[in-house]
């Protein structure tokens, strides 16, 4: 029988300074504005999170096990949530105990270290890995790269990691005609690899609130046919969501709620069946499928544009990689942790020139004025913690 | 003497050295013990001396409408289509207003000018009906429809100083508008002061005035720095290298870009730092990063007065590579921090220092190379500090007080 294989995925960067000028180089080793990053996480726990847990929990406990999903937790958001809303952490670590919601690995800094240091990438798995034993008693099975990045590296990386499922893009453009509908298996490996429905994903993502899409409301039951038509076509129909979709990008206004409390029974009404991650990938598998292109589920091409490839991304990845190994001479594991703090992928993203010309958002609203000053307050930022470094012997 | 000035910036709040070079006249002037009424768009000065006094026009428009309606007199405008900053052009990146941005261009040279242009001329025709003077003073084009209007009300000499003109600003794609402005202004001038030879040269032949008409009058520098050297604190172990202006094609960012590029293939333990914004800022900061000069290369976007004094003093060698630098305080500025300053050839106040180092803009490998000299040779750093500080010695907002008393007198007996 076919699953409807949904996840969600959680995540807030931590801001960094905007004020981080050339004067603060070599004085002031500060780069995180905590103030900030308690205020966006504390909008979007009251908007989105806190609302959206509510629901699934309550849909959980209803449907009695048969609604479940999957749900990624990003090591930036589950840090953030320790500092200053353990009681928003103790409400997804209930949701995680009833034990229908599997918990989804990633890297532990929202990193694109998959794409720039093998090493970095098996590091921060572990650290993840680590965090959310202590924090859910979790042990994922299942990873999803940041911003669902994949190519046959990636998986081949996460494999060696230990995961037997790898999340990734199904999108049709996007590197590849194979069915989304099909469980396939990493290229040389062989972890099962789940390709998002991009499709029917970004109907709740993008279009919901959308009052001059033709579909404009759509209602449970609507969805629920068209997730119907689309099971036809294979084991598994993966629906990978960002929480946003409910509360955030369509507000509480919007009828998002109504349509997710709606969700499951609609589903469930027509016969089809949730599965989990884990369990949409115990399906049989149609062969590996070759990525070797690296494709992502963001922009209208699905690629990495939005993080690299303009000059300002990729002298700022390129400074900061450089200095990992001089950070590991330091065996400092502060040190470590503040080189890791500023690896996440929307700093990059924030520094994309594109949409000053207009096209999609940022993944994450950026706190700069431009990507000019994302850029500068970065470079100063790293130029710092070099001096910081040398201070401390390490030849760099 | 009394001069009633009109000027459009006056420092410390300044977008460039219109604002330096109009406190430090007026200053000269004053302690000379002559009268100067300087009109400003919009003034926040706070500071008073005996003799000077401060006038906001966008203030006193304001009253003025007020007590009366329209202000009384006519001035004649030439439409100037937008946009028109002095210091920006339409390609001025739009800023997002929600944090502080290194894009960042001071805010009085932003906003609508035609507008602000319009009631400054309007209101200096009040202004100068309720006040009391010998001579009309006025700093470049965004004052000349005013003063030339006050001239017209009141037979009063006028003296129209050219700190710059459009050919500066926008090399051969001028904005036609403004250059009538500018030549109007000179044509209704009974003296045209030009900060250098170079500028003087251009009024002449661009501007189509008699020779006879235009006295070049240098620009000077405070004698003591603000900030004491020892006292500045600089955190980094390096040699800064330091760009300071407007990031414009006029001042020729890219060229110190590409030296530095050069530069730090062969020395190492150097920092090169662009201060300021303009229009080229965006295109600039993609280039250091292409050239990958991340390790090594700063923007600070536009300074404050403390900053700048900051930079000055940590500063190990300065460079001016403007293309076309009507006259370039920001040289002497860095002279007084006991800075060796390069300076490009195509600059006025080149004509005031004969020993310093200079080059062509272009010239990127001479560039580099006495960027490597300075930094690498002490002796020879030293020997160019020695030689500016005596040519400072020369350069004072007295001297210029002097000359522009002189000036004014000749106008005021002739009439």
């Amino acid at each position: 029988m076919s699953a409807i294989c949904f996840t969600l995925t959680v995540h807030t960067p931590v801001r960094l300074r905007t004020d981080y000028s050339f004067f603060e180089i070599g004085k002031d080793h500060r780069y995180r504005d905590e103030g900030a990053s308690r205020a966006w996480l504390e909008g979007i726990i009251a908007r989105c999170w806190q609302p959206a847990v509510q629901v699934l929990s309550d849909l959980v406990r209803r449907h009695e096990g048969k609604f479940r999903f999957g749900l990624a937790i990003s090591g930036p958001s589950l840090r953030l949530m320790r500092q200053h809303a353990p009681q928003t952490l103790e409400a997804f670590r209930r949701l995680l105990a009833t034990g229908h919601v599997e918990l989804i690995g990633e890297t532990s800094h929202h990193s694109l270290a998959a794409l720039h240091s093998p090493k970095e990438f098996a590091a921060q798995v572990a650290l993840y890995r680590k965090q959310v034993k202590e924090s859910f008693d979790a042990s994922p099975t299942v990873f999803r790269n940041t911003e669902l990045i994949y190519s046959d590296a990636v998986g081949r990386l996460a494999e060696e990691a230990g995961f037997k499922t790898v999340l990734a893009e199904g999108f049709a453009g996007a590197g590849n005609a194979r069915s989304p509908q099909q469980v396939w298996q990493v290229a040389g490996g062989q972890a099962r690899l789940l390709l998002r429905h991009a499709w029917l994903s970004e109907d709740l993502a993008n279009r919901f609130s959308d009052r001059s899409w033709q579909e404009h409301p759509l209602s449970a039951q609507k969805y629920a046919a068209w997730l119907q038509t689309a099971s036809t076509e294979g084991p598994a129909v993966n629906v990978f969501a960002d929480i946003r979709a409910l509360g955030e990008w369509n507000n509480k206004d919007s009828g998002i709620f109504d349509f997710l409390w709606h969700f499951p029974e609609s589903v469930l009404g027509r016969g089809l069946a949730f599965g989990t991650p884990s369990e949409a990938a115990a399906e049989a598998s149609s062969g590996p499928a070759q990525v070797p292109i690296a494709t992502s589920w963001a922009g209208p091409e699905r690629d990495l544009t939005p993080w690299m490839g303009n000059p300002l991304q990729d002298s700022a990845l390129q400074y900061l990689y450089d200095l990992e190994k001089p950070v590991f001479r330091t065996k400092d594991e502060d040190l470590i942790e503040t080189w890791r703090g500023l690896q996440d992928a929307d700093y990059f993203d924030w520094m994309c020139t594109r949409r000053l010309t207009g096209g999609t958002p940022y993944r994450q609203p950026s706190p700069f004025a431009s990507p000019y000053d994302a850029y500068v307050a970065f470079i100063n930022m790293l130029n710092d913690f070099r001096e910081v470094l040398k201070s401390g012997g390490v030849r760099v | 003497m009394k001069i009633l000035m009109f000027g459009w910036e006056f420092a410390p709040q300044i977008a460039g050295g219109l604002g330096t070079a109009s406190k430090g006249l007026t200053w000269g002037l004053a302690e000379k013990g002559h009268d100067v009424i300087f009109v400003l768009p919009h003034s926040r000065q706070n500071y008073m001396s005996e003799t000077v006094r401060f006038i906001d026009a966008g203030r006193y428009y304001e009253e003025q409408m007020e007590r009366q309606g329209r202000p009384q007199g006519t001035v004649s405008f030439h439409p100037i289509e937008s946009p028109l900053q002095p210091y920006q052009n339409e390609k001025t990146y739009a800023v997002g207003q929600q944090s502080w941005s290194v894009l960042r261009v001071p805010g009085h040279y932003a906003g609508n000018l035609v507008a602000e242009v319009q009631r400054y001329a309007l209101a200096a025709l009040g202004i100068a009906a309720d006040e009391d003077f010998d001579v009309i003073h006025a700093h470049d084009w965004m004052t000349f429809e005013a003063a030339v209007a006050v001239k017209r009300a009141t037979g009063k000499p006028l003296v129209v100083h050219v700190h710059s003109t459009e050919y500066d600003r926008s090399g051969d794609a001028i904005n036609w508008a403004i250059y009538h402005v500018e030549k109007s202004g000179m044509d209704a001038a009974d003296r045209i002061i030009a900060v250098s030879q170079r500028v003087r040269d251009q009024i002449i032949q661009r501007y189509h005035q008699a020779p006879e008409k235009i006295v070049v009058v240098y620009n000077a520098v405070d004698k003591e720095p603000v900030l004491d050297k020892a006292s500045v604190r600089k955190a980094l172990n390096e040699k800064f290298v330091l760009f300071l202006g407007r990031v414009t094609s006029q001042k020729g960012p890219e060229y110190f870009l590409e030296a530095a590029a050069r530069v730090l293939k062969t020395t190492k333990n150097v920092r090169f730092i662009m201060a300021g914004a303009g229009d080229l800022l965006p295109r600039m900061i993609e280039e250091a990063a292409r050239l990958r000069l991340q390790n090594n290369f700063h923007f600070t976007g536009f300074l404050g007065a403390h900053e700048r004094d900051e930079l000055f003093a940590m500063s190990d060698v300065f460079v001016m590579p403007s293309v076309s630098e009507p006259f370039g305080i920001t040289p002497l500025e860095a002279m007084k921090y006991g800075v060796p300053v390069i300076i490009s050839r195509q600059s006025g106040v080149s004509e005031i220092l004969p020993h310093a180092i200079k080059v062509d803009f272009w010239d990127v490998d001479e560039l580099s190379d006495r960027i490597v000299e300075l930094l690498t040779k002490p002796r020879k750093a030293k020997s160019v500090v020695e030689k500016g500080t005596e040519a400072l010695k020369l350069i004072d907002w007295q001297f210029v007080a002097d000359r522009l008393v002189g000036l004014y007198r000749t106008l005021v007996g002739a009439k």
